[in-house]
């Protein structure tokens, strides 16, 4: 049996539960928005398990676990109080406790796996010890060490958030988004707020293409997406307009790169992963970032792929 | 106020919250709907604890742990005599990073 670990707003979850049931494969999927009203849990001196509607399941009985997207529980009957808090986080320690049961080789991905993989710096650095190409990069406080690279790359750099790229805002104001941009001349003039914090800075490579790579276990989908800037060039962030505008195409990876990002995934721990990269002008590969939580339900709803098929046999 | 180069690149979204999927779901358009690559829930191995992270848990900050508040209290009230034992906190660090599944409230 499948347990499907995410909260009720999950789109992609929605689009892949009824493929697998279509699929016979037994699916629980627990809300984490709503799982307090519906479970009961219980142990006893070795023997864990939760009730669902009825139903009594534990440990053993879960072959896979399908770590999407679990949000903070929430339930209205404790009301809004500081013993609230306390209590969701006594029924957290629970449900974990009852899903620590489960052998983190059986999950995709284990957050623990997902947490280890999550940093992009360090992704380069393994990326490159396992002998992918990475774009030259940087991320420094110092203006020097910033004129520096950007001279050395005839003022062709980008700048990019190693973070989420979004700021929320109270409610009423429009949150913002940071893309990858290309830095100007102009932007070196004031170097105040270099200094302030750490920014991440790549040289711009001359794309020919963005490849998305999603692996599913053994198993692997590579689509080309193509979009152009106003100046015709391949957009420098992929993401800009809602991806509107973008097309997909199939491609082949070049056998080395697979190999090399198989490893990757073995080094993590990720039975899936969502890989970002890019194809320049030479047709060599870059590796820009492997999304081990990464959205791919977009790419099967547009028929660039069937990376649905691919978890029915991960979880069959 | 310092701020950070990066946020000179900030742009408005075309919606509010658009990571937080509540806004906007249950349309058709399931691509529109998915959440974005970055999991906002991710909430073990912060070896840094992130200020504002939704992943925080209840006890993140040491200084909100039951135990280190008691710990501060003992040591106001003691601070001459060095009682270092009395002082310290429980065996559960507050800080541990292991497996954690079910991001953590974080208001107090």
């Amino acid at each position: 049996m499948l347990l499907i670990l995410t909260n009720s707003q999950d789109a992609t979850a929605d689009y892949l539960q009824p493929i697998l049931i279509a699929n016979n494969v037994d699916v629980l999927r627990l809300n984490t928005d709503f799982v307090l009203q519906e479970i009961v849990i219980s142990y006893t001196c070795g023997d864990s398990s939760i009730r669902h509607r009825g139903c009594v399941y534990r440990p053993s009985q879960f072959t896979n676990i399908w770590y999407r997207r679990p949000d903070r529980l929430e339930s209205p009957r404790f009301g809004d109080r500081p013993e609230t808090q306390y209590a969701l986080n006594e029924w957290a320690e629970a449900l974990e406790g009852f899903l620590a049961h489960i052998p983190t080789s059986q999950w995709m991905n284990h957050p623990t796996a997902n947490a280890v993989a999550s940093y992009k710096i360090e992704q380069l650095t393994t990326a490159r010890s396992i002998g992918l190409r990475i774009p030259d990069s940087i991320v420094t406080q110092d203006i020097a060490k910033l004129r520096g690279f950007f001279n050395d790359h005839d003022g062709r750099i980008v700048v990019k958030p190693m973070s989420s790229g979004y700021v929320e805002r109270p409610k009423g104001q429009r949150d913002t988004i940071i893309f990858t941009n290309r830095v100007e001349p102009a932007h070196l003039d004031d170097p105040s707020d270099i200094a302030e914090c750490p920014a991440f800075f790549q040289q711009y490579i001359d794309k020919r293409s963005d490849v998305r790579i999603t692996f599913v276990d053994g198993e692997w989908h590579a689509v080309e997406l193509l979009a152009s800037d106003s100046d015709g060039a391949q957009r420098c962030d992929i993401r800009r307009n809602n991806m509107l505008d973008v097309r997909y195409r199939d491609t082949e990876v070049p056998d080395d790169v697979v190999e090399q990002l198989r490893v990757l995934l073995q080094h993590y721990g990720l039975r899936f992963g969502a890989v970002d990269m890019v194809v320049d002008s030479n047709w060599d590969w870059y590796f820009l970032e492997i999304n081990a939580n990464g959205q791919w339900a977009w790419l099967d709803q547009v028929g660039a792929t069937n990376i649905a098929q691919s978890f029915v046999a991960a979880f069959t | 106020m310092a701020s950070a180069f990066i946020l000179r690149f900030q742009e408005p979204t075309e919606h509010e919250h658009v990571h937080d999927v509540r806004c906007g779901t249950q349309t058709g358009t399931k691509v529109a709907a998915e959440q974005a690559d970055a999991d906002h829930g991710r909430t073990s191995y912060n070896a840094i604890r992130h200020p504002n992270s939704s992943g925080a848990e209840g006890f993140t900050s040491e200084s909100r742990s039951p135990a280190n508040v008691l710990a501060s209290i003992r040591v106001l009230m003691a601070k001459t005599t060095k009682t270092a034992v009395a002082a310290e906190p429980d065996d559960r660090d507050p800080r541990r990073e292991r497996m954690q599944v079910i991001p953590r409230c974080s208001s107090f």
